[in-house]
């Protein structure tokens, strides 16, 4: 009887488990995502335009959570339990900042949506899995305008006066959007690099690479075109900050 | 992958939404959409970069074709920035024969 349960509820094998593994981490992080454009709606509520675009957003990271939920249990049926929709309370932005919206407008759309947009890219891009596929699509079609949506805020705040004063807060926001950028250090040692991939996995190195090349290629020139310059290059990873990627 | 059309895609289709009148309406079918048009650059293979742009945040778009669509993007025509004559009508809707894409390399 033991082995026929056994024969009947097969554990994961180990790529199916790192998959279920990075989809529930994922699941976890749009959830938070949520809570966090959630809370960014509350700080731009004397803009009606942003603050709804910010309160759809959040919408948009619950259904992203759903999806990525739904991976979860088709690659380990049971494993990870489903993570709470919840509001998470996240730093957003220093206190003492002169704009508190218009900082999380550009350390969520300018720096973490746009490197998101980047890592689903890759994702998609390298995944050999149709559902996978279509989740990274449908959540990559969210991100970019959840990117726009950091872009144009800050497009009209330096239409409207001075925003160099962001420029100091540059780093801190990349520094807190790549502290996450895969699972991978959660994974390393366990299987090959790119053992995931087809499973919508990116490699720590994969990933890494992707978010440079997109902040030397997007953020930090986008940032630059509104005169915020950052002087050094962009850090390498650090822990949880800011913002996080989703 | 095509990330430096994200620079185009991103921060110039939110920047061109960011300067549009800030009371217009989120969804109003069009008056908020944009596109990257008129000095489309050069793929690195020569073909026009025609990509268009919903920066709508309010609403997705209507229809996706993808980052990655066919090396056919060159024989797109390029309709500009909605609303515009050429694309949309009297109202902003768009006419028929044009289509909005968000991707960068449509």
């Amino acid at each position: 009887m033991l082995l026929g349960l056994v024969l009947l509820t097969p554990r994961a094998t180990p790529v199916l488990a790192g998959a279920a593994a990075y989809w529930a981490h994922r699941e976890r992080v749009e959830v938070e995502a949520a809570s966090v454009f959630a809370d960014l709606a509350a700080l731009l509520d004397g803009d009606a335009r942003s603050s709804r675009a910010s309160t759809e957003a959040s919408r948009d990271e619950l259904r992203h959570a759903d999806a990525c939920r739904a991976l979860v249990e088709r690659f380990a049926p049971g494993e990870h339990a489903p993570v709470a929709r919840a509001r998470v309370s996240i730093h957003l932005a220093p206190r003492d900042v002169r704009d508190r919206g218009l900082y999380g407008a550009v350390a969520l759309g300018c720096v973490t949506e746009s490197l998101s947009v980047a890592l689903l890219m890759e994702i998609r891009e390298r995944t050999t899995d149709a559902q996978v596929a279509e989740t990274a699509h449908a959540i990559l079609k969210d991100e970019v305008r959840h990117s726009r949506f950091g872009w144009a805020a800050l497009a009209a705040a330096h239409a409207r006066g001075d925003v160099s004063w962001l420029a100091a807060h540059v780093p801190a926001m990349i520094a807190g959007a790549t502290g996450e950028e895969s699972a991978g250090p959660l994974l390393r040692g366990v299987l090959p690099a790119g053992a995931l991939e087809g499973h919508g996995v990116l490699s720590a190195d994969v990933a890494h690479a992707t978010c440079q090349r997109a902040l030397a290629e997007v953020v930090v020139p986008g940032l630059a075109h509104f005169g915020l310059h950052v002087d050094s290059g962009p850090p390498e990873p650090q822990g949880r900050a800011a913002v996080r990627v989703d | 992958m095509q990330i430096k059309r994200l620079f185009e895609v991103l921060v110039i289709g939110g920047a061109m939404l960011g300067c549009e009148d800030p009371v217009a309406p989120v969804d109003s079918g069009g008056i908020a959409d944009s596109a990257l048009v008129d000095s489309a650059p050069e793929t690195p293979d020569g073909a026009a970069d025609t990509s268009l742009a919903d920066t709508s945040f309010g609403a997705p778009p209507d229809e996706d074709v993808g980052f990655d669509a066919g090396s056919d993007a060159g024989e797109l025509i390029n309709g500009g920035i909605c609303p515009n004559d050429t694309a949309c009508d009297s109202e902003g809707a768009l006419r028929a024969g044009f289509e909005c894409c968000w991707g960068s390399s449509c």
